[in-house]
């Protein structure tokens, strides 16, 4: 056996699991360098703390992703959501709990709509969803009227603010979330009917795999997971209006991408969807204490997007080569399969 | 002088995948205007010479002699410049594209896109070969034979001197299969060479002026078609004798397991036939004539129009296949990379995916249980991998279908269809996937048994049903078994 190809192969396995880990720890390093207010134990604490509503939603985003979808529509869904709760919160007295219920069935409600257009349109969701981003948009504002809810209940805040022991609240229930995705993924004969789903539609359906269902129920899950975040969003800044959460979509499919969630099969796990976003938060309150302003802080993400686009291509080179040459020139669908950022 | 020296030599060619060695330092050369055919088992490195030749893989060592050109790797632009063509075992044509669009890919046809100009290239093929396919169909609606003459083509079209074919018969019937022989004839007059891979030995024999030996990616031989046969090539391949005769089987059949009655749907009309426990029922035709398809029906894959299917003697209302699954049907499907494998996956996550629920514990898969079953089926038909880890992506073309059987069986359902269960698998493995059916059957276990493989379908089946152009044309019973009455029936004949 060529040892020297063994090793070559080795390492680039282990670059391609651990590459983002590598990326976020040199990031650290960066910024502990540029700024001596970036290492502290509360910054620390606050940079998770901050990404902790976007990984609860970025898992459900996950479940859409490796499923072969896409889901436009998740910031104007946060938007809705948060403005309701807003409205319930500050114009009602229905007891916050039942705010909470409430709000997290309708999470679920919106989410569904998605899922049914598109079982029922069966194409890719971009345009679908686009259009329910546009109709919640709509909503949202007329709901809201532009105002800001506040003030909140200050049992509701606790979600987003309080501590138990020495640990946020919202670090325990993102943690409780990553566990149980992770679990339902990597365990549970559902998470291999999700990964059968975007890797190969057709197979999964003659292995007896009841697709449409399927496909709600991700859905259905995902619409859970993004109330849940919302609920997070809005009790950690104590205000609610319908500009909370457009946007958001871009940063965690962005952070989902980034962190190797792989769109038709192949793999990425829920630990890539936490250490995306963490890059992600990491870069912007480091470039915040380096007092960069907030459009050279646009510039510089796009940038590094970009970067990571560059080297993910760059370590996926190997397999894309072979792939390719095979193909000949036309560039055939599979190619792209092990390209993360690339894909679709 | 200069018709003597090789075309093509290959020395030394060494090359190494993880836990893999693919090729170990092969030497092999190929005469200017011959068939050349190259044979070995599954994974034997026949592929991965071929994928070297063209470029598509870099060699780890070894030359590449080209025309007296020497090369350390091929690239891939300048083996199609120097005229190399590769139609690989695996579909490479683009799906929402035409059949002529297809063809005319990667070739100057002027600044624009001119539909005319493709089709007319594409028809001056077809006709050259009297084949009849419309330029303007899209690939995704053609059949796989069809699909199979639309590479061919592509590679004919843009004006190869030495064409490589990768097992180019596995998805097609006896006429399909005369015709591209036919085909091949003409190359070869043309001066074309031609490297071709099959584990069809009678086709070898048919148009083959030389063989070459591969077992374990080492080169073994090579021989005179004319001084050779096929017991002594198989010995070749697989490094000791090997009974090539159809295992009997030993079982009576027991009772009616599943009746289609007047069956119309997807195409095809009032099919009507029962399979018996214990027993093999052979499904032939032309490609084309429904045969997939109504099985797809069956398997509640498409939907039905009319017509009845009777499991035990009960009716069955299939509408998904979860549903056929309840009723212990089992399917392997015919196209392994569309239909089969997850290609991502690795074998043991490829295996168990028809049967994840009944190893799992409240959801929970039991992981133990995958790897064991996995494990088994991979021993017992000898899939070629380092480790079940391996993605399926990463195995020969014939260990692939062996996932894809291995897949169906695991389901462990009571009536399985095989639609072309032996494409692309070597002579041993099939011998134990012949033996593996019989043993389904002594378990009382219910077989249909589509193939295009025409020893296969008479030796293994116990009765065979004929389809013609999507309707039934015939039933015939083991005692008047014979290639003629198959192939009359198969044409319309009667
Ligand atoms: N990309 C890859 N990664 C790892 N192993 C590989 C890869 N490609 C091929 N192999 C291994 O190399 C060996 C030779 O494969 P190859 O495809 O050349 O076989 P083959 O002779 O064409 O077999 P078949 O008759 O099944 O098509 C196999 O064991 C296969 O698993
Ligand atoms: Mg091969």
């Amino acid at each position: 056996m060529d040892k020297q190809a063994m090793g070559a192969d080795k390492w680039s396995r282990f670059f391609k699991d651990y590459f983002m880990y590598v990326v976020l720890i040199i990031l650290v390093v960066f910024f502990s360098v540029r700024s001596q207010n970036f290492l502290t134990p509360s910054n620390l604490l606050n940079v998770v703390n901050q990404s902790a509503y976007q990984i609860v939603v970025g898992v459900g985003i996950a479940f859409i992703m490796l499923s072969g979808a896409i889901d436009l529509s998740t910031g104007y869904q946060i938007s809705t959501l948060s403005v309701i709760a807003g409205v319930l919160l500050t114009k009602t007295s229905i007891p916050y709990g039942w705010v909470i219920a409430v709000i997290l069935v309708l999470g679920v409600l919106l989410s569904l709509v998605n899922g049914v257009l598109y079982v029922t349109f069966d194409t890719f969701p971009f345009m679908i969803t686009l259009a329910t981003q546009y109709i919640l948009w709509g909503i949202s504002f007329m709901i809201s009227n532009s105002a800001t809810f506040t003030p909140l209940p200050a049992g509701f805040k606790m979600l987003g603010q309080g501590y138990i022991g020495p640990i946020p609240i919202a670090i325990l229930i993102m943690v409780i979330i990553v566990i149980i995705g992770a679990f339902l993924l990597n365990k549970t004969y559902f998470g291999r009917y999700v990964y059968g789903l975007g890797s190969n539609q057709t197979a999964i359906e003659l292995a007896g795999v009841k697709t449409r269902r399927l496909k709600l129920i991700i859905f259905a899950m995902a619409g859970l997971f993004t109330a849940l975040g919302t609920i997070m969003l809005v009790s950690r800044s104590g205000s609610s209006s319908s500009t909370m959460g457009p946007g958001m979509e871009f940063t965690i499919i962005a952070g989902c991408m980034l962190g190797g969630i792989k769109m038709g099969g192949g793999g990425g796990k829920i630990s890539s969807v936490v250490i995306g976003l963490l890059i992600l938060t990491v870069l912007s309150n480091g470039m915040q204490l380096m007092q960069l302003g907030t459009y050279p802080q646009k510039i510089a993400l796009g940038i590094v997007l970009l970067v990571a686009i560059g080297l993910d291509v760059f370590q996926s080179k190997t397999a894309l080569k072979t792939a390719k040459k095979v193909a000949g020139e036309p560039p055939a669908k599979a190619d792209k399969k092990d390209s993360t950022l690339s894909s679709r | 002088m200069e018709e003597n020296r090789p075309i093509l030599s290959m020395e030394h060619i060494t090359k190494t995948y993880p836990g893999v060695i693919a090729l170990n330092n092969v030497s092999v050369s190929f005469a200017r205007g011959e068939i050349h055919a190259l044979v070995g088992e599954n994974g034997a490195g026949k592929s991965t010479l071929i994928k070297i030749i063209t470029g598509a893989v870099e060699p780890d060592n070894g030359i590449i002699r080209f025309d007296e050109k020497e090369f350390s790797k091929m690239h891939p632009n300048e083996a199609r410049k120097m005229g190399i063509e590769a139609i690989y075992q695996e579909y490479n044509l683009i799906d929402c594209l035409s059949a002529a669009e297809n063809i005319c890919l990667g070739k100057k046809m002027g600044r624009f896109v001119n539909q005319q100009a493709m089709a007319a290239v594409a028809k001056e093929i077809f006709e050259r070969f009297h084949i009849n396919i419309d330029p303007r169909t899209p690939v995704s609606d053609l059949t796989s034979a069809k699909m199979q003459i639309v590479e061919i083509a592509k590679a004919v079209s843009k004006g190869a001197r030495l064409l490589i074919m990768d097992e180019p018969t596995a998805p097609l019937t006896v006429s399909e299969i005369d015709i591209l022989m036919d085909i091949i004839a003409q190359l070869k007059a043309d001066g074309v060479t031609i490297l071709y891979i099959s584990h069809r030995m009678d086709e070898i024999f048919r148009i083959a002026d030389r063989v070459s030996v591969f077992r374990d990616g080492q080169y073994v031989v090579t021989r005179q078609v004319c001084d050779t046969n096929r017991a002594q090539l198989i010995a070749d391949m697989v490094g000791r004798t090997l009974s090539e005769s159809y295992p009997k089987r030993k079982n009576a059949p027991g009772d009616v397991a599943i009746e289609l009655r007047n069956l119309t749907g997807n195409g095809v009309k009032n099919i009507s036939f029962s399979a018996r426990k214990g027993e093999v029922v052979g499904l032939a035709g032309l490609v084309g004539a429904g045969r997939s398809e109504i099985m797809k029906v069956v398997y509640g894959a498409e939907k039905k129009q009319w017509g009845e299917i009777y499991i035990n003697g009960t009716p069955a209302e299939i509408r998904c296949p979860r549903d056929a699954m309840k009723y212990g049907i089992g399917l392997v499907p015919e196209d392994r990379k569309r239909e089969g494998c997850f290609l991502m996956e690795s074998i043991q996550w490829n295996i168990l995916i028809s049967n994840v629920e009944n190893i799992s514990r409240a959801s929970v898969v039991d992981i133990g249980k995958e790897k064991k079953i996995a494990s088994e089926y991979r021993e017992r038909l000898r899939i070629r991998t380092p480790s079940i880890q391996q993605k399926v992506l990463n195995l020969s073309g014939g260990n692939q279908q062996k996932v894809v059987i291995a897949k169906a069986l695991a389901a462990n359902t009571d009536i399985i269809i095989f639609d072309e269960p032996t494409r692309g698998i070597d002579v041993g493995a099939k011998h134990e996937i012949y033996e593996l059916m019989n043993d389904l059957c002594a378990e009382g276990k219910c077989i249909i048994m589509v193939t295009s493989d025409m020893e296969e379908l008479l030796g293994m089946s116990d009765r065979i049903v004929v389809l013609h152009e999507r309707e039934m044309s015939g039933e015939i019973s083991r005692e008047e078994f014979s290639q003629e009455r198959v192939l009359d029936l198969a044409s319309g004949g009667d």
